[in-house]
């Protein structure tokens, strides 16, 4: 039985979050979080991304092949991520500069061949359409809670704006060990809260 | 490339800019592939040659159809100006491309030679072609790998034999990632973990502690 | 045999739509992306040597077995009143490209630190702004809705600041505050140096390669 639209974004917020739930793009969450900018400008390229793929896997569902649909599938995404590398360096360059090479990296993030494969290969292009922007979305949040607590901790910002003024932050948040640590603290709060 | 470069290129990119610890690459093929020794070992070797390979013809194709060059092929059948022939924007989806009919060919000889780790494998072999790791040591070894302060990407004389170094060193490191966090996730699962970090938290806080451990090889290359 | 043609036929659709596609995109946007960079390099040119009317075309010099660049700057006459270098090294994980700005007296009037990808909060901080306010500050401005006062030109991020008006030989990181040598950012050690060793290596090249271009046959740059 298909839920309702609504339920189509919203699950992917938080109960179906593909950072903390489905443990899907894991890579650009350590990587991209240094700064709450930068997350924010990763989350919304992945939104892009994933929606238009989802749409247009829904539509050419019909006509692919089923032995050949993941090479295709591929063709598709790794047309719209060139397409989101392209305008972001014609656009905002200092974020191009800043994640680039993850930028390019969508094209093999787990959530987009994974959510292709595992709904839009079975479903309607509009509901294609809403469970992208939800599964985006919710990346886009987990993106963006792992990146505040690294900003703040590890470099005393947030926005590049000072938080508590003349404290010397935690540097290894910003650093590689930081993110891994985050990632599992936040991951176990989750599971704290489910089975409350 | 001298002899030593090479040397310096692998133990880089295995220390000291680890994919998985420095570079966050692979990250999910590893949190998922680590639990048991035996498949680690499997996925680290596949990876390996993945690796290699795709370096390898990715830099091929990029060098002698992408690059407006004087080897650009279609500058050399086509003549005219070699700036006319920039396909550089075809790069992801060439690459993506290539590293997925690679792991075709590695899915099916593995599936002749020995069906016991096929079997093993499973599901992760053809996740191979997801794995970030892959697809980013292609695009590093085009643009913006520097050892040492020497530019090794796409240009240098030597850089294909970079790309292949830097594809093997990369495989390497990941596969002794994949093998630590195994060794450890074995030993944790006899251990007494409390009970919202059972699972994947404890895996990444083990992998914040070896990030750590990884961060010591900094500075070891001056 | 038949599936996999057809199979190899719809994979080659695909790839040539694709291709298609992507070569309109990029004819779209590749103005852009060129237009962007040099804007970004003309404004860093003007910013870091004011009293330079305009400046000369690019031509290359070697410095640290690469290629750098330089532009001779010239005043409102056409007198060569120096010339600004551009050199890239690698910082401690990204390459950090800088354009410095050498006076006619051999002393440094200024650096702009034109791309690098450094940690943020550590290496980065080399391109930080001092913060004139901070995220309170910010929401409290927000809610009250009052006028952004912000500064009329934009400020020069302190540890670029401190090259202004250096020599060569005082191009060499320390970690306290000093006059005479470049103080590192705290915790960022690595990239400190690489900036300094940027500056550093292209003035010192630049300086020989003019030397020895200025022999009896040779004319200088």
């Amino acid at each position: 039985m298909s839920i309702s639209y609504v339920k189509e974004i919203t699950k992917g917020f938080w109960e179906k979050n593909p950072v903390l739930v489905l443990a899907l793009g894991l890579c650009p969450s350590l990587a991209v979080t240094t700064s709450v900018r930068n997350a924010i400008g990763m989350g919304i390229s992945t939104i892009f991304v994933l929606t238009l793929s989802n749409v247009i896997i829904a539509l050419i569902k019909g006509i692919v092949p089923s032995q050949i649909r993941i090479p295709c599938y591929i063709i598709v995404i790794a047309f719209l991520v060139t397409v989101v590398d392209l305008v972001l360096a014609a656009y905002f360059p200092d974020i191009s500069k800043a994640i680039g090479l993850f930028i390019k990296l969508i094209v093999v993030n787990c959530i987009i061949l994974g959510r292709a494969e595992a709904f839009a290969a079975k479903n309607t292009p509009w509901r294609s359409l809403l469970d992208g922007i939800g599964m985006g979305a919710g990346f886009l949040i987990a993106l963006v809670m792992i990146a505040a607590v690294r900003e703040v901790l590890g470099a005393n910002k947030l926005f590049g704006l000072t938080v508590v003024p003349g404290w010397r932050p935690v540097s290894i948040m910003v650093l590689a060990p930081g993110a891994f640590l985050t990632l599992g603290f936040l991951l176990g709060l989750k599971n704290m809260g489910k089975r409350a | 490339m001298s002899f030593s470069m090479i040397l310096l290129v692998l133990v880089t990119t295995v220390f000291v800019n680890n994919f998985v610890f420095a570079k966050f690459l692979g990250t999910c093929p590893y949190i998922g592939v680590s639990k048991d020794s035996q498949s680690a070992l499997g996925m680290g070797l596949a990876v390996i040659f993945v690796m290699t390979m795709a370096s390898a013809v990715s830099w091929t194709i990029y060098h002698f159809f992408l690059y407006p060059g004087t080897d650009n092929v279609l500058y050399l059948v086509c003549g005219g100006e070699p700036a006319k022939y920039d396909l550089r924007y075809l790069m992801t989806l060439s690459f993506i491309l290539v590293i997925a009919a690679l792991v075709q060919f590695v899915e099916m000889v593995i599936q002749k030679v020995s069906p016991a780790l096929y079997a093993a494998l499973g599901i992760y072999l053809p996740l191979i072609t997801t794995n970030c790791a892959v697809l980013a040591v292609a695009i590093l070894n085009i643009e913006g790998m520097q050892i040492m302060g020497v530019p090794l990407g796409h240009g240098h004389p030597g850089s294909l034999l970079f790309a292949l170094a830097n594809g093997f060193g990369g495989g390497v490191g990941f596969a002794l990632a994949l093998l630590l966090m195994a060794g450890i996730r074995e030993q944790l699962a006899l251990g007494n973990v409390p009970k919202p970090l059972q699972g994947m938290p404890i895996a990444f806080i083990t992998a914040a502690l070896l990030a750590i451990a990884f961060m010591g090889f900094i500075g070891m290359v001056k | 045999m038949k599936a996999i043609v057809h199979y190899g036929a719809v994979l080659l659709v695909f790839s040539g739509l694709a291709g298609v596609g992507l070569h309109g995109v990029n004819a779209l946007t590749k103005d852009k992306i060129a237009a962007a960079q040099q804007r970004a390099l003309t404004e860093g040119q003007r910013q870091i040597f004011p009293a330079a009317a305009r400046f000369g075309e690019r031509c290359a010099f070697t410095a640290g077995g690469k290629t750098a660049y330089y532009f001779a700057a010239y005043d409102a006459s056409g007198a060569c009143i120096g010339y600004e270098l551009l050199h890239t090294v690698q910082g401690y994980q990204s390459p950090i490209t800088v354009l410095t700005a050498l006076g006619a007296d051999g002393r440094i009037v200024g650096i702009k630190v034109l791309g690098q990808a450094e940690t943020p909060g550590l290496g980065a901080e080399i391109d930080a702004v001092p913060a004139t306010k901070t995220l309170w500050q910010a929401l409290a401005g927000w809610v009250r809705r009052a006028p952004d006062v912000t500064e009329s030109a934009p400020a020069v991020p302190a540890f670029q600041a401190q090259f202004a008006g250096k020599t060569v030989a005082q191009l060499h990181v320390v970690k306290q505050p000093s006059a005479e040598a470049i103080e590192a950012i705290a915790g960022a050690t690595i990239t400190s140096e690489a900036v300094t060793k940027a500056v550093r290596e292209a003035i010192t090249e630049f300086e020989a390669a003019r030397a020895a271009a200025a022999t009896p046959q040779g004319s200088a740059p």
